[in-house]
């Protein structure tokens, strides 16, 4: 898309005094409404949830949570990742992915996932072409939308030299 | 006293300079163990107490020391030190005096007494005290200063008696014959001058006895100061030739050049003179330099306007100058291209077509850009006839364009997605400008649902809320979009604001101390001078009736004034050893006209309000309290004695805690304890047992007469009060000022019936002066134009046939004819139904703007309920008005996004019950307007 001038995208990390941004972000894109865990996870999360500026307007933002398996490693799952309608296909959506990404990799974090609507195609196919893959389904994971089930996604990163 | 003591003595002294009060005490304690009846130590002991907060004894002390020993300036010098302190420089002055008449020659006694009297204006004495000091010593350059500032303020002299110069410069020449610059000053040329050219003679009295190299490098700025104040002062004097041209010989002693260019305004004072001298061309070139370095001012653009011609006052032009303007603009435009003044002034002159695509050009980039301050940078412009109404079609048809194709019209190329926000953002201002508030919620709720991030959205909102009237609504708003920023203080503020209006002094206080410093939170917005907050609550607390809390605001507000006054103090020395002499003097005129602020005059029209009050209905005294609370039933009154009971415990507890934190906070860092005094009355109540309240308010009145003579309130209140105080000259005086000042205004006419009416009512004259105060009236009531052979009846009349078409004038005319004739009720009820709700003119596309506004509705809806008390008549004008106003509408349309509101539990609950019960709508709508009743007093 051509517009008359470039209009600058900046990211900007998440705190208790603009929290509210978040919020109207996730009431405008998404069917669910998130509870205080999801919030306290993001804010834990640190430079894992960023909100987007399209200019000085926030019009998108990922938000992550950092998960211990077991063996002690640390892997991320993306809770939420939206951009408001107006502002898709305009690349803020691939800025705020590719930063978590980025991060993963300068933190040797090995694994990054997240859920997945089954029917959702126009997310599937954005999460592959950054190299992530289906690799379970999860029956009667929604409650209250239609279909109920999803995908887990995944993406296993490339160590960086150790 | 041996000399042994006497170095006691100079010990004491010494100690209290220093601050070291406990070993001062103890020299002094060893001084008066061998000389009880010492004056002087016993008044130094009296001082170095007044410093330990032990004021009672301090008093004790030095009038003991004083009586002891009359003749010892130092005595008298001390107790005006003391009288000083306690801020009570009258007495300070004469305490002054007294030593001086001991030592005249006293530097340091003369130079306290003529900082208070700079302080208390007292310009002739101060003028006569510096000239004293210049001839003690005529070296200080402080004490040249001084003298010349002290005959610039005199110039200005309202205050004091006229001061002989010549006599007091005889006097200087004879104390000190050898000086020949002080007989320079004596000179013949000096006679009969105004005292600013004298300050610049002294001035240059001054500059003659500098040496040809000063200043020295490290007192460079001081000199230039000194010279810029010179030459201000010949600009004043109006010797502008003699100013430019000292401006031009003393450029290289001024300032360093960078500042000299840019910063301060020199070279702005130079174009003034070239224009006011008639150096027009050479105006106009220093005018375009100006502009290359900073092409944003306007200041630079009038000033070149005006060297070329082309500056009207009225800002009214024929189409010839709008010709020649709009060739200049252009011009400049392409010189500054990058200029937002040299696009955004040709929007003022130019009318019509030339209107219309010079504001096209301007306002494109800007809501592509998205500038959310557009709206208030084109809002003057909805002054101008017809400009609205192109700006209305201009944005209309971008909105199209952008909605349907993305881009601007006749454009291929598509603008940012927020451009379609900015639009939206831009109209909802837009339509509430203009009063169309239904459809500027439309435009506000679309751009939420557009882009529900930004938070000017929700202020917006909020306005748009407020204007349409449902404030509580409207601080839900405010309040939403605080949350969006809790570290942004103007949101914050904004909220506080909203709530107040909406009167919700409790929580609005939690939130105005979210940004205050921790601790002592609510005093801390009293100590900021936080005045905004003060009148806001107070007006709060005045509509809900606790007149003793909304007294107790407007009265701080007061107090702040006083203590700017206050404040001032410290300057006199300071500003005249730096040398900011200008600012100084300028400072010295803001505080003389400190009180004619609007602040003030809100607060002082609020503590009036809130005395008549007092007056009108005094509040019930405990015993007829229980006396009424004796005659209900037994289950009602025990109900009312647990709720009294209930409110008291929770009021102590409160109080408790309060007093902890206080506590808490008191101490600070250094472990040292800050004794604030509790306040022992932090509901007013005391404010309340007033005496006499139309005295109290009189007080104020006083201040408003004096420095707000020009407002219609100020005369309002004069008149109100007077009234009351059975003073009819006095009440005539208020009435003439009101008719002076706008003899068509509703509330003029009201006064001026309501007193012929009065006075035609009283009996006949008896005693001398009643018949004196006749005689007055007899002469004076000719005068009037209004009543000019006319009676009360004709005059209210004539005056509804020249306003027939107001609501305002209506409603007065109303309210008279009921007040003449209270058979004609009816008559007045029915003058008032019969308004019609004009449409005002504009191009009508979307929707008629009507005249009435929400606040008159509201003023007549009070009328018909309580002064014609008809009940009826007062619901039939609600449901009328709810026609207009769409208070229940409002509410409607905002439960019709849910998602803008979700996060708001309070506003969604207002919104969920008006859903649940919509034949409720008109009792609620009464309730709104209910709450709105008390707005207008």
């Amino acid at each position: 898309m051509g517009f008359g001038r470039e209009v600058p995208i900046s990211l900007d990390g998440v705190r208790d005094k603009n929290l509210m941004q978040l919020k109207k972000l996730n009431t405008a894109l998404f069917p669910v409404r998130y509870n205080d865990k999801y919030y306290a996870d993001a804010l834990a999360s640190g430079e894992f949830t960023k909100l987007a500026y399209y200019s000085d307007i926030c019009v998108g933002a990922i938000a992550c949570r950092l998960e211990k398996k077991e063996s002690g490693a640390v892997r991320v799952y993306i809770m939420t990742l939206g951009v408001l309608a107006p502002y898709r296909g305009l690349g803020i959506g691939t800025k705020l992915l590719n930063h978590v990404l980025d991060l993963c990799s300068k933190q040797n974090i090995g694994e990054i996932y997240l859920h997945v609507q089954t029917n959702n195609e126009d997310a599937i196919s954005f999460y592959k072409k950054f190299g992530f893959e289906i690799t379970d389904t999860i029956q009667n994971y929604y409650t209250n939308i239609t279909p109920p089930d999803c995908y887990v996604v995944t993406k296993l990163i490339d160590q960086a030299k150790k | 006293m041996s000399t042994a003591h006497a170095a006691a003595s100079v010990a004491h002294a010494k100690s209290y300079e220093t601050k070291q009060y406990k070993k001062g005490l103890k020299a002094a304690d060893a001084i008066l163990k061998k000389f009880p009846d010492h004056g002087e130590t016993l008044s130094m002991k009296g001082l170095t107490l007044n410093c330990m907060d032990r004021k009672a004894e301090a008093y004790e002390l030095v009038r003991l020391g004083l009586k002891n020993d009359l003749k010892s300036h130092v005595c008298w010098h001390v107790y005006g030190l003391l009288y000083r302190s306690d801020r009570e420089y009258r007495e300070a002055i004469k305490c002054y005096r007294n030593a001086l008449k001991i030592d005249a020659d006293n530097i340091e006694i003369l130079r306290d007494l003529s900082l208070l009297q700079a302080q208390m204006r007292d310009l002739a004495g101060f003028v006569e005290t510096r000239q004293q000091l210049l001839t003690l010593k005529p070296n200080h350059r402080m004490n040249w200063i001084g003298f010349a500032v002290s005959h610039h303020l005199n110039s200005n002299g309202k205050v004091g008696k006229r001061f002989d110069v010549s006599r007091a410069l005889g006097k200087v020449a004879q104390v000190a014959p050898s000086s020949h610059l002080l007989l320079m000053l004596c000179g013949g040329s000096l006679i009969g001058k105004r005292s600013a050219s004298k300050a610049i003679d002294i001035l240059d009295a001054y500059e003659g006895t500098l040496d040809d190299d000063y200043p020295p490098d490290n007192e460079r700025c001081e000199h230039g100061e000194m010279l810029l104040y010179k030459i201000s002062l010949m600009e004043e004097c109006g010797l502008l030739e003699r100013a430019l041209e000292e401006l031009h010989k003393k450029e290289s002693k001024i300032v360093s050049v960078l500042i000299y260019l840019i910063n301060y305004p020199t070279r702005n004072r130079k174009f003034r003179f070239l224009v006011k001298v008639g150096h027009v061309e050479e105006g106009e070139k220093l005018w375009r330099m100006l502009l290359s370095m900073n092409p944003d001012n306007y200041s630079y653009y009038e000033g070149l306007q005006k060297c070329v011609g082309l500056l009207s006052e009225s800002h009214q032009y024929s189409s010839d100058e709008i010709d020649q303007l709009d060739a200049l603009y252009k011009s400049l435009g392409q010189q500054y291209s990058r200029s937002s003044a040299v696009k955004r002034i040709p929007l003022d002159f130019l009318n019509g077509k030339k209107f219309q695509e010079a504001a096209h050009n301007y306002v494109r980039p800007l809501l592509m850009k998205g500038v959310p301050s557009l709206f208030s940078d084109l809002s003057p412009l909805y002054d101008h006839p017809g400009k609205a109404d192109i700006l209305e079609q201009l944005i209309l048809e971008l909105e199209h364009s952008i909605k349907t194709t993305g881009g601007y019209p006749g454009r291929t190329e598509k603008e940012p997605p927020s451009t379609q926000l900015w639009i939206l953002f831009y109209l909802a201002q837009h339509y509430d400008r203009r009063g169309q508030y239904d459809i500027a919620l439309e435009k506000i709720d679309e751009a939420i649902e557009h882009t529900p991030t930004v938070i000017d959205l929700y202020s917006v909102k909020g306005r748009i809320l407020k204007h349409a009237g449902d404030l509580v609504a409207a601080a839900a708003l405010a309040d939403e979009a605080r949350c969006m920023d809790l570290a942004d203080r103007y949101v914050n503020s904004e909220c506080v604001k909203r709530m107040l209006e909406a009167d919700q002094v409790a929580l609005a206080e939690k939130t105005a101390v979210l940004f205050t410093k921790e601790g002592d939170q609510h005093n801390n917005l009293h100590d900021m001078q936080c005045m905004w907050y003060e009148l806001a609550s107070g007006e709060s607390y005045f509509r809900q009736g606790d007149l003793g809390r909304a007294l107790k605001k407007f009265l701080a507000v007061e107090k702040h004034y006083a203590d700017i006054t206050e404040d001032q103090f410290d300057f006199h020395s300071y500003c005249l050893r730096k040398m900011t002499l200008r600012t100084y003097v300028e400072m010295l005129k803001f505080q003389d006209r400190l009180h004619s602020h609007e602040y003030f005059r809100k607060a002082a029209a609020g503590a009036i309000r809130c005395y008549i009050k007092l007056y009108d209905s005094p509040p019930k005294s405990s015993a007829e309290e229980d006396d009424e609370i004796s005659k209900l039933p037994a289950s009602q009154k025990k109900k009312m004695r647990q709720k009294q009971k209930k409110a008291e415990a929770r009021a102590k507890k409160e109080a408790e805690v309060k007093n902890e934190e206080s506590n808490f906070s008191g101490v600070s860092k250094s472990g040292k304890r800050h004794v604030k005094p509790v306040d022992l009355d932090p509901n007013g109540d005391k404010l309340l047992q007033v005496e006499d309240p139309l005295l109290e308010a009189t007080k104020y009145l006083k201040l408003l007469q004096k420095h707000s003579p020009d407002s219609l309130e100020t005369h309002l209140f004069a008149f109100e009060l007077n009234m009351r105080k059975q003073k009819i000259l006095l009440a005539f005086q208020a009435l003439k000022q009101l008719l002076r000042l706008d003899a068509e205004n509703p509330d003029s006419h009201r006064c001026l019936i309501r007193f012929f009416d009065k006075v035609g009512a009283m009996p006949a004259p008896v005693s001398d002066t009643e018949k004196l105060i006749w005689a007055v009236l007899e002469a004076e009531r000719p005068t009037l134009s209004q009543l000019h052979e006319k009676s009360l009846i004709e005059a209210n009349i004539f005056f509804l046939e020249k306003h027939e078409d107001s609501l305002m004038h209506r409603a007065a005319v109303a309210d008279m004819l009921n007040v003449l004739d209270c058979s004609k009720k009816a008559e007045a009820i029915k003058l008032i139904e019969d308004s019609s709700n004009n449409l005002l003119s504009t191009n009508g596309a979307l929707g008629p703007v009507r005249e009435w506004k929400l606040k008159d509705c509201i003023a007549v809806h009070e009328l018909l309920g309580t002064v014609l008390d008809d009940h009826e008549a007062a619901l039939r004008w609600k449901v009328q008005c709810a026609e207009y106003f769409h208070i229940p509408h409002t509410l409607k349309a905002s439960t019709a996004l849910p998602s803008q509101t979700r996060f708001t539990t309070r506003y969604v609950r207002t919104t969920l019950k008006m859903e649940e019960q919509p034949f409720l709508q008109m009792e609620s709508l009464e309730k709104q307007l209910d709450k709105f009743r008390d707005l207008i007093v």
